[in-house]
Formats: structure tokens, C-alpha cells, sequence
């Protein structure tokens, strides 16, 4: 436990030497112009949603810039040699993503409540969130063995978004509604996340939140298995020679 | 301390078996030299040891345990030199040392070790605007930092000036003065003559020879001194047997009347005995 301390402190100096905490900053700007240009009625619908985006795709993303920075600079083999288990290690990254989503939330939720009436469920947004990022930073960590440098990575990334994001945002936004699409929806994690952070306004029905609370829960379950699974072949691979 | 028999490794993306069933072991307070050029399996070979690959045949043990059965307890024991830079880069040398420090349970003070590799006056600098020879200087410090009873290192003077790998060379002999053990992979036949009690040759991933390196060049080289002399035409250069010399009248007729210009024993390199023994250039 003290180890793991050590490791997440170390976690977070490295994202504010290495700009990372920079640039969560600026994505937060970005939410508060997107809060703030919101109209009044759509706003409580919409923090859910920009909540989405964060805790889904910038924990999947800050988990992978967190690794390939160290693999780039070969600290992953210092790592290798610490008296400190893989599930440590990786716990640590996921703890790093999850609390710079609950960081943004903080943040949104104080700016939302005392200049937007943002009315919504606030320990109900937090477990969202906090299930949300941990599931999708461990998500990250798969996607992130997949890739041999920041390009490859991106590349992931981008097809995460397009099959997963976009369809999920689309129907958001009210670009389609209803017919099969709509039922293939429950097969997707981005959607079930929505669904989760959705049940903090109360404004899904009770069953789509359960669906989604149990998806990401398995979901969750296989990504962390795979991560601990796979770190050695991506150790030894990263380890080369 | 290790007892390695019948070791064998396939990397997972590989067709082949990288190292081909080596066997050999080391004692406590030993410094032993595992020499051969780039590829031939060295590097892999201190990684299985360390326990950073996994998936080997043969047997591994540690102190008479299987090194399987150890697990991550072992790395409080042990510390790892690598060859490449293991820092990250944007955070400086002592924050580096810190957190990797604050993860063991022993630490030594990293002063009086920083002073002495010469980079105390440098700590707070950012590992970035750091050399090449500082960044190895900074590996061999992060190595030792445990207070390790055994230490793995990779080429710890690669990339150093003569004055900087003297102070490496001179640690690691007070090391081994204080009872650590040392297993060291190189390809600097000078270093491994210099530091090691005895060194392993491997090339293609099979272990040649094992012995110390007085013994190798008893063994490989040639019995005779090589004799340089004027004479009105130019330079005469002869040999003799190093056997019965104080009784050879031409080697002794020579000293009297002669200028001499060089006198040398036939010692042959542990570089020579390398490519004698293995068929392979060290510097290929």
C-alpha cells in the first residue's frame, strides 16, 4: 500500500513535468466554454456528456502518453527492477487518470453549480465518473500494449472514437434515434458509460442504468485482466534484446 | 550465489532459441565476467537472471532457491546497471534517485556516491540536459542505490572518459572488497581483465570457456619473449622459448651485446583468446 503511494505520487509529478496536467487544464477550458455556452434548459443533460469524453477518452489517452513517456525513455525497465508488483504498478497509472478526471469534475461540477444552476445527483456523477475512468483507463492499458510509439497509439485511439465515441455522441445529440442501431447501442462500453453518468439527472430509465452500471463492471473486469495478463509479453517486448 | 544449468531462451516473436543451454555459476564475493560482442546472448542472459524475461527452460538458482520461487523480493536484494539510459529525462537526477529510492526499504545515502561519480554539483539538473557519460555515471549510482548484496551491470563504462570509468572500476573492486558480488556483461576485454575473477565467453549464445583470465592467457597464450634489437641494417626482431631462457646463449649473447629496444613476454590478450577460442570478433 505504501509502495503504491510512492508510485502514484511519482505519477503525478511526472504529468505536471511532462506538461500532461498542462494539458488536462486546457481540455477543462474547453469544457467551461462548452458549459458555458450551453443553453440553461440542456445544460444538466450536457455535464454528463462532457463528462463522457473526459473520464472515458481522456483516461484512455493519459494512460497511454503515461506509459509510452517511460517506455520512450527506458524508465520502464528501472520500473522492472523494483521490489513492487505489476499490480501495484499498473494500479498506480489507473489511480493517475482517475484522479484527473475526478480533478475535472470537481472543477465542472463547482463552476456548473455556482454559475450555471446545474442541478444533477452529485455522489451519483462521482461514482459514474470514478467507475467510468478506472474501467477505460484499464482499457488504455490494452490499447496501449498494442502500440509501438505515440503514432500507433493515436491511431488506436482515433478507431476507439469512431466505433465506440462517435455513435454514442450522435445519438446524444439526437442524430438518430431508436431502431437497431439503437439496440446494437447496449454492445457498445461508451454508450453504457453515458448511461451511468446519465442516471445522475435522472433523466434514463432505471433498467439502462443497471445494464450499464453491470456492463462496465465486466467490461472493466476483462480489460484489468487482460492489462495484468499481457504486461509481461509487453514488458519483454519493451525490454527487447 | 547463481547456479545456472542447461539455460535456454526463445524471445516470443523469435524462430530460435537465443541462448542454447548454458551452464555455469558464481560465488558470494565473486566478480564474474560474462564477455562476448553484441548479440551473442549476454545481455538476455543478465535479464533472465534478473528475472525481467520470463518463459526460460533449464534451471535458475538464487541462493539455492529456484529464481521462479523468488518473486519481486529478490529486486531488495539486488541492483540492476543498464546500459541505456533509465531515467526520466524531466525530472532531475536526485528526483529521479528519490523516487526510486523511496521504494526500498534500504537506501543509502546518495551524496558521498553522487561526489564521487561527480555529479553531485549537477543533482538538481534535469536528466535531459545531462551527458551521455553523466547519464551512465547517474545508471550506476540508481544501481546501488538499495545497497544491493549482488549487482548485475551492463557495460558500466560505455561511453565514459579513462578518468570517469576508473572511479566505476574502483567502486566496483570496493564493492566486491565488502563482500558484494557482481556479475558483469561486457565487451571491453580491458575491463573484464581488470575487474573480473573469472569470465565466460559467449558467442551464439552458447557458453565457449569458462576461467579466470590469468588462467586463459597461461592457457591460450605463447610461451616466449619477443626481442626487438638494432643492428647496423636496421631492426632485428627475434623470439625465444620463456622455457629454459636463463640457460640460451643466443638470448643472452644478444642482451650482453646488443642495443636493446624492446622486450616483451608472448601474453596474448583475453581479445585474442576470445576470437581463439570462439572464431568471433569482439568489435563485429
Amino acid at each position: 500500500m505504501r509502495d503504491l503511494g510512492v508510485l502514484f505520487a511519482g505519477e503525478v509529478m511526472r504529468m505536471q513535468r511532462y506538461g500532461i496536467t498542462t494539458a488536462s487544464v486546457v481540455v477543462l477550458l474547453v469544457w467551461v466554454l462548452t458549459l458555458h455556452y450551453v443553453a440553461p434548459a440542456s445544460i444538466d443533460t450536457m455535464f454528463p456528456l462532457v463528462m463522457l469524453v473526459d473520464s472515458m477518452m481522456m483516461s484512455l489517452l493519459l494512460v497511454g502518453v503515461i506509459m509510452l513517456f517511460e517506455k520512450q525513455e527506458g524508465a520502464t525497465k528501472s520500473m522492472l527492477v523494483l521490489p513492487v508488483g505489476k499490480l501495484e504498478y499498473l494500479a498506480s497509472k489507473v489511480m493517475a487518470a482517475v484522479t484527473s478526471s475526478l480533478v475535472t469534475l470537481v472543477l465542472l461540477l463547482a463552476y456548473g453549480l455556482a454559475f450555471r444552476s446545474l442541478s444533477i445527483h452529485i455522489p451519483g456523477i462521482i461514482g459514474g465518473v470514478v467507475l467510468v475512468s478506472v474501467v477505460f483507463a484499464q482499457a488504455g492499458l490494452v490499447l496501449t500494449y498494442r502500440a509501438r510509439d505515440f503514432t500507433a497509439l493515436l491511431m488506436l485511439y482515433f478507431v476507439f472514437v469512431i466505433i465506440f465515441a462517435v455513435p454514442t455522441l450522435l445519438e446524444a445529440l439526437r442524430v438518430f434515434e431508436g431502431g437497431w442501431v439503437t439496440t446494437l447501442q447496449y454492445l457498445n462500453p461508451a454508450k453504457n458509460a453515458f448511461n451511468v453518468l446519465m442516471a445522475s439527472t435522472g433523466l434514463v430509465e432505471r433498467a439502462d442504468v443497471m445494464i450499464g452500471v453491470a456492463y462496465l463492471v465486466v467490461f472493466g473486469g476483462v480489460m484489468g485482466y487482460l492489462a495484468v495478463k499481457q504486461f509481461d509479453t509487453y514488458a519483454a517486448k519493451e525490454i527487447g534484446g | 550465489m547463481f547456479e545456472v544449468s542447461d539455460l535456454r531462451y526463445k524471445y516470443p516473436t523469435g524462430t530460435e532459441d537465443v541462448i542454447r543451454g548454458i551452464s555455469f555459476a558464481f560465488d558470494k564475493g565473486e566478480i564474474f565476467g560474462f564477455l562476448g560482442p553484441s548479440g551473442a546472448g549476454k545481455s538476455t542472459t543478465q535479464k533472465l537472471l534478473i528475472g525481467i524475461l520470463k518463459g526460460f527452460r533449464g534451471r535458475v538458482l538464487y541462493q539455492g532457491r529456484n529464481l521462479s520461487d523468488c518473486g519481486r523480493e529478490i529486486y531488495r536484494h539486488i541492483g540492476v546497471g543498464f546500459e541505456v539510459p533509465v531515467h526520466f529525462s524531466k525530472l532531475t537526477a536526485l528526483e529521479n534517485l528519490d523516487f526510486y529510492g523511496r521504494l526500498y526499504p534500504e537506501r543509502i545515502d546518495v551524496e558521498p556516491l553522487l561526489q564521487r561519480l561527480g555529479l553531485w554539483e549537477d543533482r538538481n539538473r534535469r536528466v535531459a540536459e545531462y551527458s551521455r557519460g553523466m547519464k551512465s555515471r547517474l545508471n550506476f549510482a540508481r544501481a546501488l542505490l538499495n545497497n544491493p548484496k549482488m549487482l548485475f551491470l551492463d557495460e558500466p563504462t560505455a561511453g565514459l572518459d579513462p578518468q570517469n570509468a576508473r572511479i566505476i572500476k574502483d567502486i566496483i573492486h570496493e564493492y566486491r572488497a565488502g563482500g558484494g558480488t557482481v556479475f558483469l556483461t561486457t565487451h571491453m576485454m580491458h575491463d573484464a581483465d581488470e575487474l573480473c575473477d573469472r569470465v565466460a565467453f559467449i558467442a551464439d549464445g552458447e557458453i565457449r570457456e569458462i576461467d579466470s583470465p590469468m588462467s586463459l592467457k597461461l592457457r591460450f597464450g605463447n610461451r616466449v619473449v619477443n626481442l626487438e634489437y638494432r643492428v647496423p641494417t636496421g631492426i632485428e626482431r627475434v623470439s625465444f622459448p620463456l622455457d629454459g631462457l636463463a640457460d640460451n646463449a643466443e638470448f643472452l649473447d644478444i642482451l650482453r651485446t646488443k642495443e636493446i629496444i624492446t622486450l616483451h613476454s608472448g601474453e596474448t590478450t583475453l581479445d585474442d583468446i576470445f576470437i581463439k577460442v570462439t572464431g568471433v570478433r569482439l568489435h563485429a
